[in-house]
């Protein structure tokens, strides 16, 4: 019996319907790891506005409600990882389709794998929300910059997270392997792979996160100069943006284009 | 019947309880950000301790945000583990 065998063959006998609803529940496991990314991030977010409210007392309300406004926009990619789970969990769209079991079943995982790309746009948004809070609490009087500021950013930063959610939603609900001639191993294993890739996400958020952060926290000293700042900031992020997208190429190429 | 076999329940179950694991990694998160909300509350505290009562409220505001995904986490492990509906779907599929 060669380790082939032994490591996947039972895939092959086991019943490939719950082989699917297994493979889910893993999946579901994975998408919620994206719940890193906002707890960190608004965390961060919750001690800056902390320390603003101690900074200057009379600032706390502007900066606490900076604050949650920010720490809302962050939480976006932990709900999308929800959604996906949940999706897995009580209306599994792949369960009822016909197809090879251990095809379907990796394009669970694969669509769980992808959400952990939430990661990163969880921690960057809430980093610029921090530091909104920080320069409102410091000067109340430019909240309205900081959070203009702050939301332009953070629209761009949560792009990786939103690529992660198409790609899970794909691989649920219009799968490509179905319709796919090939090796059922290895068409499985595109899928994982597929989803493997947007991790990448992780990344781009973060950093786009940092940029918005450090732009909102210029704006806020600086009003005037929000045009220029802003300028500067988009054109960093479009840069950081590059790997993401380099992730999302090759997890298209892997669900549409029979590389193999 | 036979313990080493695997017949489609005792996957899903095996593979459930791996998914339950998995979900509480997200605990990273809310950790690693209350622990520096707490943090920098607490240096606010010292730089100002009259202001005490702000500090604590804005910072706790906060990491009861925070604390969200963890409990996201902890719903799904729960109920992979309580009240697993995949287990349900699968019997009802079989018949």
């Amino acid at each position: 019996m060669s380790y082939f065998d032994l490591f996947f063959g039972w895939m092959f006998n086991v019943d490939p319907k719950a082989l699917v609803l297994a493979l889910s529940a893993i999946g579901a496991g994975f998408a919620m790891i994206a719940g890193i990314g906002p707890g960190i991030g608004q965390g961060y977010a919750a001690g800056k506005a902390a320390e603003a409210a101690g900074a200057n007392p009379e600032g706390s309300k502007s900066a606490t409600i900076v604050m949650l406004l920010g720490a809302a926009v962050a939480e976006t990619s932990g709900i999308f990882s929800l959604v996906i789970a949940i999706i897995m969990l009580f209306a599994n769209p792949l369960v009822s389709k016909e197809g090879i079991g251990i095809v379907l079943a990796a394009s669970a995982l694969g669509a769980g794998l992808a959400m952990i790309a939430g990661i990163g746009p969880g921690i960057g948004q809430g980093y610029a929300a921090g530091k909104a809070a920080e320069v409102t609490g410091k000067n109340p009087n430019v909240q309205g910059t900081a959070i203009r500021t702050m939301l332009i950013g953070q629209a761009v930063t949560q792009t990786s997270g939103i690529f992660a959610l198409v790609i899970g939603l794909l691989l649920l609900f219009a799968n490509p392997f179905i319709a796919r001639e090939g090796v059922s191993i290895v068409l499985g294993a595109c899928g994982i792979g597929a989803g493997t890739a947007m991790i990448a996400g992780i990344g781009p958020g973060i950093g786009q996160g940092y940029a918005a952060g450090k732009a909102t926290e210029a704006a806020g000293k600086r009003p005037k100069l929000q045009g220029a700042i802003l300028r500067t900031m988009l054109l960093g992020q479009a840069v950081a943006q590059t790997t993401g997208i380099y992730a999302l190429i090759i997890s298209l190429l892997l669900m549409f284009v029979q590389v193999f | 019947m036979d313990n080493n076999q695997i017949d489609g329940r005792a996957l899903i179950l095996a593979c459930s309880a791996i998914g339950a694991g998995l979900a509480m990694i997200a605990g990273i998160g809310p950790g690693i950000g209350q622990g520096y909300a707490a943090g920098k509350g607490a240096e606010a505290v010292g730089r100002q301790p009259e202001a005490q009562g702000t500090i604590m409220s804005t910072m706790l505001l906060g990491a009861a945000v925070a604390e969200t995904t963890g409990i996201y986490g902890l719903i799904v492990a729960i109920i992979l583990l309580f009240a697993n509906p995949l287990i349900t779907k699968y019997m009802s599929l079989i018949g």
